[in-house]
């Protein structure tokens, strides 16, 4: 009984926190321009302001509802709170959430692991944070370095990088899970081209949540009905 | 009328990024404290959660440098300070550089880098890029309490909802990771795609074989580095 108390409390508190939150960072980042309006004394165009809003919305608002779907599962709600007011949720979230789950040796979609997992956002937010200040105030004599010849292929694939090592062991460890959806990505990839694939993400990622799902039932389904069948 | 860069690159535009930056390193630090008591609560091995603090620390080095490319690289054209409050909070290289195109573009000038933007038409660009990123956390604010419940209350009913997640994640790598590995347009992508995962996939191998756990703590950001470290050699 007090364990689940305790548990209902945090919980709660989590989404407390998150809300407000959330809410303070979009007051905040409408404060911006606004107080560079009022300040600076500037007199916006809403015409083509509002105009440029609106497609922008169009392209990012089904992405956000999308990726508040899709994620939730995986990094937990403290998690997502986190990843959403601070980006890179790919690229950076996901596999810092992974990794930490991995180290402490609990699993994703179990209170542990939610647990694990925002506690490793937040430290890979501080982290990126810090380093794009430092970056902002030495940045232009950064650039010569970061963008070398050598360097910079390296830099252009830090996303095949990661998405490898995030990717191949996952599907790996569960390759009959994996198998029909893996099947599914490389043919549409080969027919398609990856070019298609890539400006399709959001959509394509809302079939794949759905395949995977299903697949996964039928083989949960199979082996419940084989564990019966045995028992009997 | 007045060039952008004054303002842009002026104090004042300093102090007021600087509001949404300290709110969400508070945000962090607020939930880092609540994990770490809810960890105790847990009983959860301490020393393998300051690890993986460790990790998260580590392993976000590396991939912060491109965002730092990506924040000095739209300097001339958005001044010091827009660039890395956009790419701090809320942000990616892809969504900054379409809203201030877009809305430049919608103002008659050529796009990003146009050096005669007046300060009025940046106003109305950092308007676009702030105000749009509130869509994410709003999705938030108005829904996660509700999924969440409702996932939580799926998980405890068992069965099916222990494998979900693990499923949804596999569907994500789909779409992220997958396509990259037949990517035959971008042959050095491939590459460093497949030696990222084999690499992974044998260090996790090894670490498991001959009980290395500091080599599993590690094998992520060791094969993204050979991922890396791939691409500099086959390009």
């Amino acid at each position: 009984m007090e364990n689940n108390n305790k548990t209902s409390n945090y919980s709660g508190n989590v989404h407390t926190v998150g809300i407000i939150s959330s809410l303070l960072v979009i007051a905040s980042l409408v404060i911006v321009p606004l107080g560079a309006q009022i300040i600076f004394g500037q007199t916006v165009d809403w015409g083509p302001t509002l105009g440029a809003m609106g497609k922008a919305l169009i392209i990012f608002g089904p992405v956000a509802v999308i990726e508040f779907l899709s994620y939730l599962p995986t990094i937990g709600a403290g998690g997502q709170y986190l990843s959403f007011t601070t980006g890179n949720v790919m690229n950076m979230k996901v596999p810092s959430a992974a990794t930490g789950r991995r180290m402490v040796g609990v699993e994703s979609g179990t209170e542990e692991g939610d647990v694990i997992s925002m506690i490793s956002i937040a430290v890979s937010s501080i982290t990126t944070t810090a380093i794009v200040f430092l970056g902002m105030v030495v940045g232009s004599q950064m650039l010569p370095l970061l963008e070398h010849e050598l360097l910079a292929p390296a830099f252009n694939n830090i996303m095949p990088a990661i998405m490898g090592a995030l990717g191949v062991p996952m599907i790996v460890k569960s390759i009959k899970l994996a198998s029909v959806p893996v099947a599914i990505s490389v043919t549409l990839t080969v027919v398609w081209g990856y070019s298609f694939v890539s400006a399709n993400q959001g959509k394509f990622m809302i079939m794949f949540l759905a395949v995977c799902l299903a697949w996964a039932y039928f083989l949960f389904k199979r082996a419940e009905s084989k564990k019966t069948s045995e028992e009997q | 009328m007045e060039n952008f860069q004054g303002m842009a690159n002026d104090m004042i535009m300093f102090a007021l990024c600087l509001i949404p930056i300290i709110l969400v390193l508070g945000q962090s630090a607020i939930y880092i404290k609540m994990g770490m008591k809810r960890t105790k609560e847990l009983n959860l091995d301490q020393k393998n959660v300051k690890k993986a603090i460790t990790n998260s620390a580590v392993f976000s080095i590396l991939p912060s440098l491109p965002i730092v490319i990506t924040v000095v690289a739209l300097m001339p054209s958005l001044g010091k300070f827009i660039p890395w409050l956009r790419l701090s909070v809320i942000g990616s290289a892809a969504y900054e550089t379409i809203c201030a195109e877009m809305t430049i573009q919608g103002f008659g000038y050529s796009g990003l880098g146009d050096s005669s933007m007046t300060a009025t038409v940046f106003t109305s660009v950092v308007w676009v890029m702030c105000v749009v990123s509130c869509v994410w956390p709003l999705t938030n604010a108005i829904g996660l309490k509700f999924y969440d419940g409702k996932v939580k209350q799926s998980r405890k009913s068992g069965g099916f909802m222990k494998v979900a997640s693990g499923a949804m994640m596999i569907g994500l790598m789909c779409v992220m990771c997958v396509p990259r590995l037949v990517n035959v347009d971008d042959k050095v992508g491939m590459a460093v795609c497949a030696v990222a995962g084999i690499s992974a996939v044998a260090l996790d191998w090894v670490a498991d074989k001959f009980k290395l756990k500091s080599l599993s703590d590690f094998s992520f950001a060791l094969a993204m580095i050979l991922g890396m470290v791939t691409a500099v050699i086959v390009s």
